[in-house]
């Protein structure tokens, strides 16, 4: 059965039901006095299924999305001018690095590493983040992963 | 009884059936003759995401909420 198919067909249905999801994170954000209005929060859906698309991938729901909120909401480098699109910017990024880490990484870990990066090394710059630390991460991470590979596959041959 | 009394049922044509997509030009056709009607239509769709959905979570181990299309189409 191809699910990916039916999956395709169904875009749009999904949109609808999730924009309510995001608005609701506002109740935790605006604590930070971070919130989205309706139209940034279907900004925000339109660019979590621009880069699902583009990056050839397959997700039923938008649990990422709100944890992306969830944990940049805190981050003292976001302001309220900026938040939506931010937040876009690192939706981008978080699928990219998903295909960059070949899956190998969970969602929670690479936003903690995302997180991470952000508040730290970037100083709140998305573009660092994607165009020099996350980059520089996934090569070291893939450098680990073929040692790790090669490694065993010598030791299956002895 | 007559003859016109027998109502003529609508049939799905093969050639809408592609043998790649099966089952969604399966349900586009029942939709499409009537067989299926909307609520139908839409109820089998959202039920065969939530399949989709539950698969990616047990192919990730609940770690990852999306896959690859490549990986999709295969689990």
């Amino acid at each position: 059965m191809n699910f990916v198919d039916i999956y395709k067909s169904m875009e749009g249905t999904l949109e609808k039901l999730t924009v309510g999801e995001v608005l609701k994170t506002n109740e935790e954000s605006k604590k930070y006095g971070l919130v989205l209005t309706a139209e940034e929060a279907n900004v925000v859906i339109e660019t979590r299924n621009l880069a699902i698309k583009n990056y050839g991938r397959v997700e039923l729901g938008i649990e990422v999305v709100k944890k992306i909120i969830a944990a940049f909401c805190t981050s003292p480098y976001i302001n309220p001018q900026d938040y939506a699109s931010t937040l876009n910017e690192l939706i981008e990024i978080f699928y990219y690095m998903k295909n960059e880490t070949e899956d190998r990484i969970g969602d929670d870990e690479l936003i903690g590493i995302m997180k991470e990066y952000f508040n730290n090394s970037c100083r709140g710059s998305a573009e660092l983040l994607r165009n020099r630390e996350l980059p520089l991460f996934a090569i070291n991470f893939r450098q680990q992963l073929n040692q790790v590979i090669d490694f065993s596959l010598k030791e299956e041959q002895l | 009884m007559k003859c016109t009394d027998i109502e003529k049922q609508p049939t799905i044509k093969k050639q809408h059936l592609d043998p790649n997509q099966y089952t969604l030009s399966l349900i586009k056709e029942g939709y499409r003759v009537g067989l299926i009607d909307q609520q139908t239509f839409n109820s089998i769709q959202t039920q065969l995401m939530s399949l989709l959905r539950d698969l990616i979570t047990r192919y990730t181990k609940g770690e990852s909420s999306s896959v690859k299309a490549e990986t999709a189409q295969s689990i």
